[in-house]
């Protein structure tokens, strides 16, 4: 078992300026594991197993794009954006994150090792967005100082200049800057995940993990916050993680897409690729089993109705995670060897024994 | 033609607050046939699961109370039936399944003596009678090894199992109504896929009509006849599922469909958001609800609140001054773009003058409110 109290920084190094992280890449994530103890006694809190919610995972994000990581409940994918901004320690695992500076060759560093001013200065650059809007932003700040507690905290400017960058960020975020004063719950919910984004955007980050940020919203306004991260995106040329659960919204959004299933990244393709050619079983199942809304197109297509529940991640079943679910496994392949994440086509990996293209629409 | 199961006319629903009377169902009226699969869709505070839980007598006085109206279940007036009269027709002529399967459940009882007590409720059957049909009706709903899951407690039920528990339950007594408010919001897609295409199956083979009330246009697209678009407390279109997605009348049904993001897309366009956020229903702006959020608002929307209106396909409803001068159809998914980008950029202006507006008359209406009976608030 790994004990999590263990200094990961210890035996790794911090920052490497000669890691070769190709120019166009911000972030690359190699062989990233989080491993939550299970532990058993109310005095001794002995520890008697360990869920693993993400198990070895990688990917690599460029410049300017999204990726869509999509999954189910449970299969890792918060952990996997939370552990990429150490909000999570990594049990293992590297994050490399280029820091891009003027003039100066860019610093890339581990965010996963990187030591408490390394990372305090790395996450100038990568900001998070929270999927509830009423829990995230807290209810006795006004929205002057929510928004600008990230440039107080990294002492940005005087007290008047932070003002003046408030009411610019609620102006880009398409809220009045009037509102400096006032409270979160005088606001909407898409209002309220518009001030979630300007606080994001106050460092004037590269690099944003967008964590379910439409899910509870009601589909008009779903749009509306869209449409506002794609604007963003094209104005200050961010790159997004973005995590859902919604096939249909991550469609729209990504230009590069993930698919998890319990800890595993099991396809990943460019977007179009992903929804006209998925080759892997559990994609097809959860592809077709995402509602059109088009009567004729409903009726006429055939869904792969997925048997029982997803495994408990604290005792996943041996050889591919899918296998007790997929309608192609095979005994004593599928249920043995682990299938290895290979690239298929060129940009399209999948973990399968048996992939093959399939229509699911 | 023979009787509807279920004709509900002018039903009105409110609520009193501190804030104000809450008018969360206003005048609503239509129709279900026996066997007939109604989708109600609506975002949240539309009065869509208020419409539900009042035609299950469910309303909580003395803040809920149904003002008006007339709810005709197979020809008794269910709004004047006593509260034991009530219960009989609950759960045994009309059942629910919630949204949240697990606090539906009560943690401290087997899921078999949960299905039973509904079970002996309603028919007259012994225990070991109703101990068969529970069995029955888990296996109906595909659950394997019914009888050993009996003695389980919800607790070692997975989400989607709970859910179909709560539709083998809803389903035990062979009711004529099941309405089914959001069953599958709280579960994942694949688990979402599963209970649908169960509760399609079960619904078609015992000719159960069901009143599915749900946000999401897709779920309604493969399972539901016919669609009311509610919007502010009101039926704002209502038609098959062809006319609603093919032929939107009303402006709203219309912006709603083009907020989607689809799986199917392959082009990436922007998306046609409907503008601003719905008003509140303690104050409701005069006339048409949705002016303040429409595109193709006059004058006479701001003056006069719109019957439901025979518009578009034979049949089919909308509520809304214009809507046979619009012809919605023809505008693409790409003109609405265009037409979206543009109104996008003084979106957020109207959007907040709106919230502002709402809150200033809560606090003025809150300042007022005092002395004032609330009769004279619902008059």
């Amino acid at each position: 078992m790994t004990d999590t109290k263990r200094d990961p920084a210890a035996d790794r190094p911090a920052t490497n300026k000669a890691s070769n992280l190709p120019d166009d890449v911000i972030l690359r994530v190699n062989h990233l594991v989080k491993e939550f103890p299970i532990t058993k006694g109310v005095f001794f809190r002995k520890q008697v197993g360990a869920v693993q919610a993400v198990s070895d995972i990688s990917f690599e994000i460029k410049k300017g794009e999204t990726l869509g990581l999509v999954g189910e409940s449970g299969c890792g994918k918060s952990t996997t954006a939370r552990s990429v901004l150490r909000l999570l320690q990594p049990t293992s695992g590297d994050v490399w994150f280029r820091l891009e500076s003027e003039g100066d060759e860019d610093e890339i560093v581990n965010v996963a090792t990187a030591k408490q001013d390394v990372l305090r200065r790395a996450r100038r650059d990568m900001q998070i967005v929270f999927q509830d809007p009423y829990a995230s932003l807290n209810p006795r700040m006004t929205v002057a100082s929510i928004v600008a507690e990230p440039l107080l905290v990294h002492g940005e400017g005087s007290k008047q200049e932070r003002l003046e960058k408030v009411k610019d960020l609620l102006r880009v975020v398409g809220l009045s800057p009037e509102h400096t004063n006032r409270y979160p719950h005088e606001f909407s919910g898409g209002q309220r995940q518009r001030i979630g984004v300007a606080r994001a955007l106050a460092l004037n980050p590269s690099f944003m993990v967008l964590d379910e940020p439409v899910s509870a919203l009601d589909v008009s306004i779903q749009a509306q916050v869209l449409n506002l991260m794609a604007d963003l995106q094209d104005e200050f040329g961010l790159t997004y993680l973005f995590i859902a659960h919604d096939l249909s919204v991550v469609r729209h959004i990504s230009d590069r897409v993930a698919v998890m299933y319990l800890g595993k990244t099991v396809e990943m393709a460019d977007r179009s690729a992903l929804y006209d050619r998925p080759m892997h079983p559990y994609t097809h199942a959860l592809m077709s089993a995402v509602p059109i809304p088009d009567p004729k197109i409903e009726l006429s297509r055939k869904r792969i109705l997925l048997e029982g529940d997803i495994p408990s991640p604290a005792n996943p079943p041996p050889g591919c995670r899918f296998n007790t679910r997929c309608p192609k496994a095979e005994a004593g392949r599928c249920d043995v060897d682990e299938p290895e994440f290979r690239e298929l086509e060129p940009g399209h990996w999948v973990a399968c024994h048996f992939p093959e293209v399939q229509q699911v629409y | 033609m023979t009787e509807p199961l279920l004709d509900v006319s002018d039903l009105r629903t409110y609520f009193t607050t501190e804030e104000g009377i809450v008018r969360a169902v206003d005048g609503i009226s239509f129709t279900m046939e026996p066997g007939q699969r109604l989708g109600v869709v609506g975002e949240s505070g539309s009065g869509k699961s208020v419409t539900a839980l009042s035609v299950m007598g469910l309303i909580e006085p003395p803040a809920g109370k149904i003002v008006t109206g007339r709810l005709m279940f197979k020809g008794r007036n269910l709004l004047e039936l006593d509260e034991d009269e009530m219960r009989a027709v609950r759960g045994g002529q009309i059942a629910m399944i919630f949204q949240d399967p697990m606090t539906a459940l009560n943690p401290v009882y087997t899921i078999g003596d949960q299905l039973m007590e509904t079970i002996l409720l309603h028919q007259d059957v012994n225990r070991s009678g109703a101990r068969e049909i529970a069995i029955q009706a888990i296996d109906d709903v595909q659950i394997p090894n019914a009888a050993q899951r009996m003695t389980d407690y919800p607790h070692q039920y997975s989400g989607g199992m709970r859910q179909r528990i709560m539709i083998a339950m809803g389903l035990s007594c062979n009711p004529d109504l099941l309405i089914a408010d959001e069953p599958t919001t709280a579960l994942d897609v694949t688990t979402q896929a599963q209970i649908m295409d169960l509760m399609l199956q079960l619904a078609e083979d015992r000719g159960t009509a069901v009143m599915l009330i749900t946000h999401d246009l897709g779920v309604v697209a493969g399972f539901c006849d016919d669609v009311h678009v509610m919007y502010a407390g009101g039926i704002v279109e209502s038609g098959t599922i062809s006319d609603i997605y093919y032929n939107p009348q009303h402006p709203y049904t219309w912006g709603l469909l083009g907020s989607m993001t689809r799986l199917d897309d392959v082009q990436r366009h922007r998306l046609h958001s409907v503008r601003g956020a719905p008003p509140s229903v303690i104050d409701l702006p005069h006339g048409c609800r949705f002016r303040p959020r429409c595109d193709f608002a006059t004058d006479v929307c701001g003056k006069i609140l719109p019957a439901l209106r025979e518009v578009g396909n034979p049949g089919q409803q909308a509520a809304c001054h214009h809507a046979d001068e619009l012809e919605l159809h023809t505008m693409t998914s790409g003109e609405a773009g265009t037409i979206a980008a543009d109104v996008d950029e003084d979106l957020t202006d109207v959007d907040l003058d709106a919230e502002e507006i709402a809150t200033e008359t809560v606090a003025a209406a809150k300042s007022a409110v005092e002395g004032v009976s609330i009769e004279e608030g619902l008059s």
